[in-house]
């Protein structure tokens, strides 16, 4: 009985300290979706750019669709394309007002692969609301882990 | 010298993983204009000489379902030297018209160059748009001339389409005058647009309320805006 707790205990020291230095050498686990600027189609961009070289001082602009309650990017538009006019008329206002103010857009969906991004930043292109626009690379699979920009649904 | 043909041979057959061949992997479809749901299909064959397993099929899409058929009937998504299958997309629509590009994604138990092998399937579905303005916007400039413009807004196919209501946005009207016309009744509308004035950047937006029975051709709208002077 005495020995296999012993066991369980020094096997748990060994893995406890094997974490430990894992961290000691690599540091904390890097959730970030990888984003190479090789990988980039045209008009994508990481979100490191985004929020390192850009400050984070973008208007963001939320595609996602969908009628479940989601959490969602703090001060996101909503511009999805089952309902593009009605939401780009909302939304308008608020992106002329970021172009005068010379403030890039983002516009990000549920991943890199669902291209209703790339539909509503041309929507927006083509009715001259804006025309520095951006598509987030990985969408919100490259946001979900970012805590201080999200609100609870 | 035999050798070396043999180890080039071996090596050849691990670099290169068996793969499903399919008809297509882009495929064009045109929807009706009241289309909430389409079907788009891909059908393929396992032509090599290895069983193939489908270990995943999804469309990161939330509009989007992927389904697989198989014309034997087998419940099974293993497909032996010879098989065939049909990957299709169910895509949901609601009001959204023009065309757009929907992925699904396929991974096989097979491998490429060190990398799960994965292909994707392109539905590029077209909603045709029955009613809609010739230019989505109007633009002048601050301290430049407040000429007239005109958006011509035209229905396409038999069905007339009538303008009910006209709306303009934004308390744009301080800012834009315009003037709306019949052309031919149910099918041509001409809408001319002067600005009162210009002296400061402005968005405006008209909007027009029509009688179509389909929901995402209920309204059109365009937008007009007296922008900043473009730097030299």
């Amino acid at each position: 009985m005495k020995s296999w707790i012993l066991q369980t205990a020094v096997f748990g020291v060994i893995a406890i300290m094997c974490a430990l230095g894992t961290y000691a050498i690599a540091g904390k686990y890097q959730r970030d979706l990888p984003c190479h600027p090789e990988d980039l189609k045209e008009h994508e961009v990481c979100l490191s750019t985004v929020l390192g070289d850009w400050g984070g001082d973008v208007l963001w602009v939320d595609a996602r669709g969908g009628k479940t309650a989601k959490p969602m990017l703090k001060g996101a538009l909503v511009i999805s394309e089952s309902n593009t006019d009605e939401e780009l008329n909302h939304a308008a206002q608020a992106l002329f007002k970021a172009k005068l103010a010379g403030k890039k857009v983002v516009v990000f969906c549920n991943s890199r692969a669902c291209g209703k991004s790339a539909y509503v930043r041309k929507e927006i292109v083509s009715h001259h609301l804006h025309d520095d626009v951006y598509i987030l690379y990985g969408g919100w699979q490259a946001l979900a882990d970012r805590d201080d920009l999200i609100t609870a649904p | 010298m035999l050798q070396k043909l043999l180890v080039f041979l071996v090596v050849t057959c691990f670099c290169h993983a068996a793969e499903l061949s399919f008809d297509y992997t882009l495929k064009e479809v045109t929807a009706k204009p009241d289309a909430k749901l389409v079907f788009v299909e891909f059908p393929f064959t396992n032509k090599s000489k290895e069983t193939i397993k489908i270990v995943n099929y999804n469309a990161p899409c939330s509009c989007m379902e992927a389904r697989i058929r198989r014309p034997d009937k087998k419940q099974s998504l293993v497909f032996a030297p010879g098989e065939k299958g049909v990957i299709i997309g169910i895509l949901e629509f609601e009001n959204f018209k023009g065309t757009i590009d929907k992925i699904i994604e396929i991974k096989t138990d097979q491998s490429k160059d060190g990398k799960d092998a994965i292909v994707k399937l392109t539905s590029r579905v077209t909603i045709p748009v029955l009613i809609g303005p010739d230019k989505p916007f109007l633009e002048w400039e601050v301290g430049g001339a407040m000429t007239p413009k005109e958006v011509i807004i035209s229905v396409q196919g038999e069905h007339p389409i009538n303008i009910l209501k006209k709306e303009m946005g934004y308390g744009a009207d301080a800012y834009f005058d315009y003037k709306f016309e019949v052309v031919k009744p149910g099918f041509i509308y001409k809408v001319t647009v002067t600005p009162k004035k210009n002296n400061e950047p402005t968005l405006g937006a008209l909007r027009f309320s029509t009688d179509s029975k389909i929901g995402r051709f209920k309204n059109v709208q365009f937008f007009m805006s007296i922008n900043p002077k473009k730097k030299k």
